[in-house]
């Protein structure tokens, strides 16, 4: 987590713009593909597995955990490949048509 | 030359895609380079500060969010309107990077307010079932375009050639 100070100024010129490496976008395309089977299958996932985090790699391996913390450690414990495809699903958020 | 940063659609009840049920989401990443999980955040232009709900800081820092300090941290804010009632935050300098549909990243250096967990135990309760807010101060860099008929939202910003 970055905590540098807002409050000195810097004086900044433009930078190079950035265009991701061949290898981030492969990961792009991996996580996206992830992301869309979360959105299309996720009701299906949380009739089953109510309340539960989704991880969902590689070619679409989902493994389901009641726990959020045992979902992001066992991503943490995944290879930087494997790593790279992630995408975590969360239950629905209900509630936050109250705000 | 005009950069588009496209989002989505999410219902919020099963095959409910009303326009009460669908909310416009966008995907970004955090951290000084856009290798992090991507976070979807909610398009709010009713919130001053982007913002980190607890379960999405949980993915992005690890455990160590859990032992953040908040109460005494002299970057606390408080928030309203993230849940009920009041909830202290904290700021944090950060960068957030937006994919645009030519596969460039786009940064913005921002402030981003990251939520106290209340209660302190992960789960489907508390703030902790609220999603993560893409503020004011990320979108008035952009021209935010947002229809429900149909259900599409970008991101433009006009580049100086």
């Amino acid at each position: 987590m970055t905590t540098k100070s807002s409050r000195t100024a810097q004086t900044i010129g433009p930078g190079v713009p950035r265009i991701p490496t061949p290898r981030e976008r492969r990961a792009y395309a991996a996580q996206k593909r992830n992301h869309q089977f979360f959105l299309d299958h996720k009701w299906e996932l949380f009739d089953r597995f109510p309340n539960h985090s989704l991880l969902i790699y590689d070619d679409q391996i989902v493994e389901a955990f009641a726990d959020p913390l045992d979902c992001i450690d066992r991503r943490d414990a995944l290879d930087s490949e494997q790593r790279a495809t992630v995408w975590i699903g969360r239950p629905h958020r209900a509630g936050h048509w109250s705000l | 030359m005009t950069r588009r940063v496209s989002g989505y659609f999410r219902e919020h009840r099963r095959g409910d895609l009303s326009p009460s049920s669908l909310a416009p989401y966008l995907l970004a990443r955090f951290g000084p380079e856009p290798s992090t999980d991507a976070i979807e955040m909610l398009i709010d232009t009713g919130a001053d500060w982007t913002t980190l709900g607890p379960i999405d800081a949980l993915t992005l820092f690890g455990r160590s969010y859990l032992e953040l300090e908040f109460d005494n941290n002299p970057r606390k804010i408080e928030l309203s309107g993230f849940g009920q009632g009041n909830t202290i935050a904290v700021l944090s300098l950060s960068d957030l990077w937006l994919h645009d549909t030519s596969g460039e990243d786009c940064r913005i250096s921002l402030p981003i307010a990251i939520c106290k967990p209340t209660p302190q135990i992960p789960g489907a309760h508390g703030n902790w079932t609220l999603p993560s807010l893409l503020g004011r101060d990320a979108l008035r860099h952009f021209d935010l375009q947002l229809s429900y008929n149909p259900p599409t939202v970008t991101l433009l910003e006009r580049q100086i050639s």
